[in-house]
């Protein structure tokens, strides 16, 4: 069974909805900006790609989905602290209402979805006198957002009535949701998904860790450049309607894409770091080009965070899989890495490459570094004939997802 | 209705000394979650060896899919980095950005993640197949059994790992006036083409009281569970687990290690479970 796209949503530093999105990526725009949804001028890094909000409130919200702010007022104020269960509601009301608002009484959710959101502030009331956290003080406290708070604003808002499957699969979490959604379909399971990412790290746990970790770049994200120190922290979400072609054609909806095959797989290598040959990455690729039956693809979005680590060993996977180089590009320079959304949000890149029939450029890359050499390595935005585009994730402790798209036909 | 064979099962309650200090130092990064994890699925593997299943000596391209819980990273360096943030009892974002982040280690946020609870155990074991990692709480359990079905992996590890030996979760049981669970790591190791246990049929979101009557049902649900139990399969003997429902990963996947423990005197046992605030799924289990 054909598994295609009838509607995609967006929100990402580059504005809410895929127009911004796409044009943004053309034009070159994006790089990150200080962050503003808290005072981050002490941590050791104080720029990300955010959405351009400062503090997220039931009218900001009915603003942007054009529904009233009373849809919004049961919400609990943890919901509207963690962004991204705002930024999922956003991007999967763009890709419901694209798709004609199917009836989604019998519908799935596959949905990558990042960490708990840490309410630190409530921590003070633990302290006891001497100062120390007393954990018994905790009992009528929420101390954290669960993350499933996505998945169940997503739900309630469409009238999603199906199982919800919550992807915590770090970096990879985005393109692992779009792969399982789109076998449950191809499969049977389900005739419609609603499928995607959201995350949001930009808080001062997400922000401090990363920082700890010494992942985020000081200056801009360069993937690929030899001057490359490190990733640029993003935040928002892409979603998607999924559905076999068969139901998208009897309901008379355009068909943005078809999903052609994909392949997950892990490391198993190291917690910290991943393999240095490539082969499992590659492999996740290769698996992908099979089940879609291809021997190549004409655009690749890469993982391509700017860290000195990930960045050469998929150089070498790209180069180890593909003895045609597609085209490749990444965007992490323009809207950040999207963490648990980055599969999804690079899966909407290369739907609107394929509609669109070109491929975003790599912003702040200047200066090629001969360990990430790759023929088809892209600059510049340009026009291009692309008929097959693959995403590709490359998640913290070794979980791996490649994804390919095909031009509606 | 398709089924796979369960050729082994790894369960963990508790964690044991390690066994050696390269063991020890790989603890050094791992959640309560994570450790869990890795002690129940060496065990299932192991066993997958005993029974001289020869394709499980090798396990590159071995599937694994788990329902794992929330983040379960170590809370005292979360106390740290609060207390060193306080200025005159408020959190302070300048010490926090400061003196708070010194206090923990530069590796904390791995503790965090809860695709950790995967990863390590895949990392020990040399898993290297399809995979994914479900938030649950219950339902995700079942999820990343339902993926095993149509993976394209012919063996896979399928289970559930999670703790409510974690202040935040523990508290946040109780606000919710959640049964608080027990921790636990349960792994089924499944196959196409054995079954030395028994075979685990696709779990059913839908339609969950038609088909063949079962022997035995064993439900961890609420009482309209029960009595659509009651109603559907009068002349089955329903035992009711209303312990089992509380909000944890493993909560299923106890259950089910339940029910293959009842085939030695059942030829069918049907599971349903359904967690506090979800709906319900049903997994059918028969003699091999």
């Amino acid at each position: 069974m054909r598994v295609v796209i009838t509607g995609i949503g967006v929100v990402s530093s580059l504005g809410i909805g895929q127009h911004p999105f796409w044009d943004g990526l053309m034009q070159g725009q994006g790089g990150g900006r200080p962050i503003q949804n808290f005072d981050a001028s002490a941590f050791p890094i104080g720029r990300a790609a955010e959405v351009d909000v400062a503090r997220i409130t039931p009218s900001w919200l009915a603003a942007h989905t054009t529904l009233p702010p009373a849809t919004f007022s049961p919400w609990d104020v943890g919901d509207l602290l963690d962004r991204k269960v705002s930024f999922g509601i956003l991007a999967a009301l763009e890709a419901w209402r694209q798709a004609g608002q199917p009836d989604l009484e019998s519908a799935w959710l596959s949905l990558g979805v990042g960490l708990e959101y840490a309410r630190l502030a409530q921590f003070e009331a633990l302290l006891d006198p001497a100062g120390n956290i007393d954990w018994r003080r905790a009992a009528p406290q929420q101390l954290r957002v669960p993350a499933d708070r996505c998945g169940l604003r997503i739900a309630e808002l469409l009238s999603i009535g199906g199982p919800q499957a919550l992807h915590c699969s770090a970096c990879a979490s985005g393109g692992i949701a779009m792969a399982h959604g789109a076998s449950l379909i191809s499969r049977g399971r389900a005739r419609i998904v609603i499928c995607g990412g959201t995350d949001s790290m930009i808080n001062p746990l997400g922000l401090g860790g990363m920082s700890r970790l010494g992942a985020p770049s000081p200056t801009v994200c360069r993937p690929f450049d030899r001057r490359r120190d490190g990733l640029l922290m993003g935040e928002g979400a892409a979603i998607f309607v999924l559905e076999s072609a068969e139901h998208a054609q009897a309901r008379g909806v355009e068909i943005i894409a078809e999903i052609l095959g994909s392949g997950v797989t892990q490391d198993a290598y190291k917690a910290t770091a991943p393999r240095p040959d490539a082969q499992c990455s590659s492999q996740a690729m290769k698996h992908a080009l099979t089940r879609a039956g291809l021997a190549g693809v004409d655009y690749l979005n890469a993982h391509g965070t700017g860290t000195r680590l990930n960045d050469p060993v998929e150089a070498l996977a790209i180069n180890s899989t593909f003895s045609h180089p597609p085209l490749v590009s990444s965007i992490k320079g323009a809207v950040g890495h999207l963490m648990a959304a980055s599969g999804a949000i690079e899966l909407a890149a290369c739907a609107l490459a394929l509609k669109h029939q070109q491929a975003p450029g790599t912003l702040f890359l200047e200066q090629v570094d001969a360990e990430c050499a790759l023929p088809g390595l892209l600059k510049t935005p340009q026009d291009a004939k692309i008929r097959t585009a693959m995403s590709t994730s490359f998640g913290f402790g070794g979980q791996n997802a490649a994804v390919i798209l095909g031009r509606s036909t | 209705m398709s089924s796979l064979g369960v050729v082994a099962i790894g369960v963990t309650t508790e964690i044991p000394a390690p066994r050696d200090q390269a063991e020890a130092r790989a603890r050094m990064m791992m959640s309560r979650s994570a450790l869990l994890a890795s002690v129940a699925t060496a065990q299932c593997c192991a066993q997958c060896c005993a029974r001289s299943c020869p394709d499980w000596s090798e396990r590159h391209g071995v599937g694994f899919y788990l329902g794992v819980g929330a983040s379960s990273g170590d809370t005292r360096q979360l106390a740290r980095l609060v207390s060193r943030s306080m200025n005159d009892g408020a959190l302070d974002l300048t010490l926090l950005g400061t003196k708070g982040l010194r206090a923990c280690s530069p590796l904390y946020s791995f503790e965090l993640m809860n695709n950790f609870t995967l990863c390590h155990p895949a990392i020990q074991e040399g898993l290297t197949g399809p995979n994914a990692a479900f938030l649950s709480r219950g339902m995700g359990t079942a999820l990343a059994l339902d993926a095993a079905f149509t993976s394209e992996a012919d063996r896979v590890l399928v289970g559930g790992v999670d703790t409510p030996d974690h202040p935040i979760a523990a508290a946040e049981a109780r606000r919710a006036g959640a049964p608080i669970g027990e921790e636990a790591a349960v792994i089924f190791a499944l196959s196409r083409s054995e079954a030395a246990l028994a075979r685990v049929f696709e779990p059913q979101f839908w339609a969950l009281y038609t088909g063949p009557a079962p022997q035995l049902v064993l439900l961890a649900g609420d009482n309209d569970c029960l009595e659509e139990c009651h109603r559907s399969w009068p002349e089955a003997r329903i035992e009711h687990r209303p312990a089992r429902r509380h909000n944890l990963a493993a909560g299923p996947a106890l259950l089910w290690l339940e029910a293959v423990g009842q085939l030695a005197q059942y030829q069918r046992v049907t599971t349903i479970f359904q967690a506090v605030g979800e709906t319900a799924f049903r997994v059918d289990w028969a003699r091999p």
